[in-house]
């Protein structure tokens, strides 16, 4: 038998029996585009996360109280004093604490869901905000406990529309604020928006609230990247102020690159491997079709070898049906898990970061699948005597 | 052309069933033999056998002066591709390839290039008068059509023996007469067959009708028309 006639006599009955054939690749549609969503998914979360660490600067070192501490015993936190003396400390240049809530921001009769962040006039530069319109409120503002606020663009256009917001003023938790800057917009990153901020003096934030201690400090080291040394000195100086290593968490940005990249390894491991099984179960179904057509189209295979079909050609019809199948599965899913990778990525305002040997791995490994599973089905037909084959209805 | 001898053939089972014992058969080349019997007789063991589709028990079996022993699968379909055509009762064609490509079928296993393949399908559907169905699906042809077509199959590639079994139990009168018009014919221009049929006036048609009963070779007649 020619190549060309195997090809056409084993892609004819995918063509006529389309329910079948659509049965039979949907196991492995579904597992490959499980496969590309999932290990798309998590490179490309894992690369933001490791981008957005890593423009942080690799200098940036946070400290954030415990949650059971602050719970337990809320005073117990680090006081305003103590958290500005740790810039001071060798080897730091500078610390911002931040404090924040999530609340509602109102304008007249207009509100905007918001996060509002107390801290000092340097937080803007270590979480990398620029100012679009007005200014920063200064130290002076901090020490004074002057009601403004710095706007992030979101929060601004929700509730002043296109109007300028400089000067006018906006409620939160019951207090006045007076808008002295709007922050350019910074887009969002999974969920968190990072537009619908409202940043403000600390201690008008403390006051306001009634709690003294800072949840966390926002430190940057002076050299490019914070070393154990500096790490050391900051934990002694919050063993001394704290009394208690497992009050706080000292977290530095290299830190947070090998956890991140821990996590993506894991997550990357434990998908892969629950993609991996769906495959194996899309190709246990397919087995299944293909068995059940073998037994449906005995008496073909019988007329096929009483016209001189040898063993060998109704192996390679089998076996090519079954490997074309699975392609067409592995394709269509690849289409569908890169449909549905930029689909989720744009839902999760991360960008997408797509290895194009994923898709084509997942449709040479469908073939293979669909050659292992058709080895058996097609070796059954195969071998069957002409004979018996015949007197099958 | 062919010759048993002394072939018998017993299915193993918990009862062994003996199907056929002791056929010693003579076939020339260009006769038109028919094998009658009642049902179970051995008949399409007999056709089986002849068609190298099974394998005998004891005995000889020559075929075009070659004994057929120990063969493999593989020599047996080359065989049964390059020498013999059958036409069955429930006309076996493959339900997913058109008229056409049911008919050309023994010349794609036999690797006949498709332009030659393509004359000798067209001359044979034109032969059984198919040419304007070649297109269509089994499915959608009447069951004369479609033994037609079984019948153009099984002579395409010029087999030295047409093997019929019952090709015309499952028709009615008109397709009936086409049927054997279209026997006629082939057995006209020399070629050899063996017609299996419980059909009287068919089997008239053949020059030597054999009737088996119980797995013996019980009787043997030459037809009028042989003479």
């Amino acid at each position: 038998m020619r190549i060309d006639d195997v090809v056409r006599h084993a892609v004819r009955p995918l063509r006529v029996y389309k329910l079948r054939s659509g049965l039979s690749l949907m196991g492995i549609l579904i597992g490959v585009a499980a496969v590309i969503t999932l290990t798309t998914l998590v490179r490309s979360a894992s690369l933001s996360v490791s981008g957005r660490v890593e423009n942080l600067g690799t200098n940036l070192v946070i400290v954030t109280m415990n949650p059971l501490v602050e719970a337990s015993n809320m005073q117990d936190g680090l006081t305003l004093r103590q958290s500005r003396s740790l810039e001071r400390l060798p080897g730091f240049a500078l610390a911002a604490p931040v404090d924040y809530e999530t609340t509602t921001a109102g304008h007249g009769e207009t509100t905007a869901p918001v996060t509002v962040y107390g801290s000092s006039p340097r937080l803007t530069s270590v979480l990398q905000y620029h100012l679009a319109l007005g200014r920063n409120w200064t130290a002076k503002d901090v020490s004074t406990q002057q009601r403004v606020v710095v706007l992030g663009s979101q929060t601004s256009r929700q509730l002043f529309g296109e109007r300028n917001p400089i000067g006018r003023r906006i409620a939160l938790n019951g207090a006045s604020y007076r808008v002295v800057g709007v922050l350019a917009p910074k887009g969002a990153f999974f969920d968190i928006n990072q537009d619908a901020v409202a940043i403000v003096p600390i201690t008008t934030y403390q006051m306001q609230s009634g709690i003294h201690t800072v949840e966390s400090v926002y430190l940057k080291t002076a050299s490019p990247a914070a070393n154990p040394n500096e790490i050391h000195r900051l934990e002694d100086r919050l063993n001394h102020d704290l009394g208690n290593a497992n009050r706080y968490t000292v977290m530095t940005q290299s830190e947070m690159l090998t956890v991140t990249h821990k996590i993506s390894t894991l997550l990357t491991r434990v998908l892969t491997g629950v993609a991996a099984i769906s495959v194996l179960v899309g190709g246990i179904g397919m087995l299944n079709v293909l068995l059940m057509s073998v037994s449906e189209r005995v008496r073909e295979i019988g007329v096929r070898k009483t016209v001189g079909a040898r063993r060998a050609e109704i192996l390679a019809q089998f076996m090519l049906e079954s490997v074309i199948v699975a392609m067409i599965g592995g394709m269509l899913g690849a289409a569908l898990g890169i449909g549905a990778s930029v689909l989720l990525t744009q839902r999760l305002h991360i960008a997408l970061v797509l290895n194009p040997w994923i898709p084509a791995a997942g449709v040479v490994a469908s073939m293979g699948v669909g050659a292992l599973c058709g080895i058996y089905p097609a070796a059954r037909a195969a071998t069957l005597p002409p004979v018996e084959a015949l007197r099958r209805p | 052309m062919l010759l048993l001898r002394d072939i018998s053939k017993v299915y193993q089972g918990r009862s062994p069933a003996i199907a056929l014992q002791g056929i010693n058969l003579t076939l020339p080349q260009g006769e038109f033999l028919a094998v009658v019997g009642s049902s179970g007789s051995g008949k399409s063991t007999l056709l089986n056998i002849l068609g190298l589709l099974d394998r005998p028990t004891t005995g000889e079996y020559w075929i075009d002066g070659t004994r057929v022993r120990g063969w493999s699968d593989a020599r047996l379909a080359r065989m049964r591709n390059e020498t013999l055509g059958f036409v069955y009762q429930s006309f076996n064609l493959i339900p997913t390839l058109s008229a056409r490509e049911n008919v050309e079928l023994p010349l794609v296993y036999r690797q006949v290039p498709p332009k030659e393949r393509r004359h000798q399908v067209d001359l044979w559907l034109e032969r059984v008068r198919l040419s304007d169905r070649m297109h269509h699906y089994p499915a959608e042809l009447s069951g004369g059509q479609q033994q037609r077509v079984a019948v153009a199959r099984a002579l395409v590639h010029n087999p030295k023996v047409l093997f019929a079994d019952e090709p015309t139990a499952n028709l009615d009168g008109d397709s009936t007469d086409e049927i054997v018009r279209v026997f006629d014919e082939v057995h006209a221009s020399g070629q050899t067959i063996v017609l299996i049929t419980h059909d009287r006036y068919f089997a008239q048609a053949a020059d030597r009708v054999v009737k088996l009963a119980h797995g013996r070779l019980v009787s043997e007649a030459v037809t009028r028309r042989a003479n």
